[in-house]
């Protein structure tokens, strides 16, 4: 298992990836969220994930967007028309957000349709 | 922005923001100890390198202390694993189930001095062989002689299998020792040298007795090493090169080797060692008049303190009533 030990001015967190389900951008900062619901505010800019993401095993995590970064393990639903990703699973909490993309996201949501299937309409 | 539905909208357009922004300190963590993702430096390679080592030099360490228990645990059988014999199981079991016709109306010490060793034999041919679980009644004129069998625990159970009339008696340790007596349903006699199992089985089955002990002889040939040392009266079951047996005795305190060494001079072949020390020795003569020494005498008293190390071995007239009384009460 791996886990990503983020230190800043003032703090230390450490949370093992897979319990990542996404993360978006807040102005300068960004929200954590896991998989038992909670969220982590991060006082950094989203980008600084990605490094790191990209330097993990098996990496799970895709950009969608300027946004937002998903972990595709814990995507139950992508839906086009309807600009939104639903997530779930057994260790996914009840209470997880929809995901509702802005009407300019719609080309990211085909993207992670297409890179997770590999069908192009 | 969060809805009452629980959705979240996700905005692409840049909000302007005034917070400050840090940069953070990311690093991969991973459950094998590594800290990052990056490849090993030559540090990690070297305690990498270091830990296998230790690792292995633990297994030897832990296999080496097993080896070593083994070898100490089974070392008398391992130091005479080539001891000839010079009956196998099957003419011992071929003698056995022979038909036995015992006559004999007692025994009479015939006493030799070799290699500065002073024994007693007692010839046991023509007498009923019997493992007995009760004190015998030295009255009973037809009670021979009778003496210890196996070496037995603290707890009274024997040391190594032991079968008493077909019965199985319970044994704490699983310590094997070489030399054995089986003694067939009607009282033959018989010992002999062997790891196998096949005799304490066939006595199981027959209804016959066996125990085990420590070999002393084994066609002529001493055993690389003696488990017990020091000097005490030794006594010994062996047979003669005539396939005749007797229970011979030293008269002084011997080491297992003298006695061994001696009997091996006289001319026995094959010998089983009988618990040392003087107690517990009885015999009649042909005269029927019995012979017993102060130390049995104590050690089968009624005031006696000593536990009696039950079953003994006991030998009997050939015809004795008594004999077949104390067998159907089994």
């Amino acid at each position: 298992m791996e886990w990503l030990k983020i230190a800043t001015s003032s703090e230390l967190v450490r949370i093992a990836v897979d319990e990542i389900v996404y993360i978006v951008a807040d102005g300068n900062y960004c929200d954590l969220m896991l998989a038992n619901g909670s969220t982590h505010k991060m006082t950094f800019q989203l980008h600084y994930f990605e490094d790191y993401f990209k330097q993990l095993e098996k990496s799970n995590f895709t950009r969608v967007g300027r946004s937002l970064i998903v972990n595709k393990r814990h995507i139950r639903v992508v839906n086009i028309p309807e600009r939104i990703i639903k997530f779930g699973g057994h260790t996914i909490s009840p209470n997880m957000p929809t995901l509702r993309m802005a009407q300019v996201g719609r080309d990211s949501l085909k993207e992670l349709k297409h890179e997770m299937t590999g069908y192009e309409d | 922005m969060k809805t009452d539905n629980n959705t979240l909208d996700i905005n692409e357009e840049i909000r302007e923001d005034s917070r400050p922004t840090e940069i953070p300190v990311i690093s991969i963590e991973r459950d094998n100890g590594d800290d990052d993702g990056r490849p090993d430096g030559p540090s990690q390679r070297k305690r990498r390198y270091r830990r296998r080592i230790m690792a292995s030099l633990a297994a030897a360490l832990v296999l080496l202390l097993l080896g070593g228990l083994l070898l100490f645990h089974f070392r008398y059988e391992l130091m005479s694993p080539d001891l000839p014999a010079s009956v196998s199981d099957e003419d011992n079991i071929s003698l056995l189930e022979a038909p036995y016709s015992p006559s004999a109306e007692g025994t009479a010490p015939a006493s030799d001095s070799i290699l500065g060793v002073a024994m007693d034999f007692y010839p046991l041919d023509g007498l009923r062989a019997s493992l007995e679980k009760e004190l015998p009644d030295t009255a009973d004129r037809s009670l021979i002689l009778f003496m210890r069998s196996a070496d037995y625990h603290p707890g009274g159970s024997p040391i190594g299998p032991m079968v008493v009339n077909g019965e199985s008696l319970e044994a704490k340790e699983r310590e094997s020792r070489m030399a054995y007596m089986a003694i067939s349903p009607d009282g033959r006699p018989v010992i002999g040298v062997s790891h196998s199992d096949r005799m304490r089985r066939y006595a199981t089955e027959t209804g016959g007795s066996f125990f085990r002990q420590y070999v002393l002889l084994s066609d002529g040939t001493l055993p690389a090493d003696f488990r017990l040392h020091g000097k005490v009266e030794r006594a010994a079951i062996g047979r003669m090169a005539d396939g005749s047996l007797h229970y011979i005795v030293t008269r002084h305190k011997e080491t297992m080797y003298d006695f061994a060494d001696a009997m091996r001079e006289y001319g026995v072949v094959d010998a089983m060692y009988i618990t040392g020390g003087n107690a517990y020795t009885f015999y009649r003569d042909s005269s029927g008049a019995p012979h017993i020494n102060d130390a049995t005498r104590e050690k089968i008293s009624k005031y006696s303190s000593t536990p009696l190390p039950l079953p003994l071995l006991v030998f009997r007239k050939g015809d004795s009533t008594a004999y077949r009384t104390y067998q159907s009460s089994y």
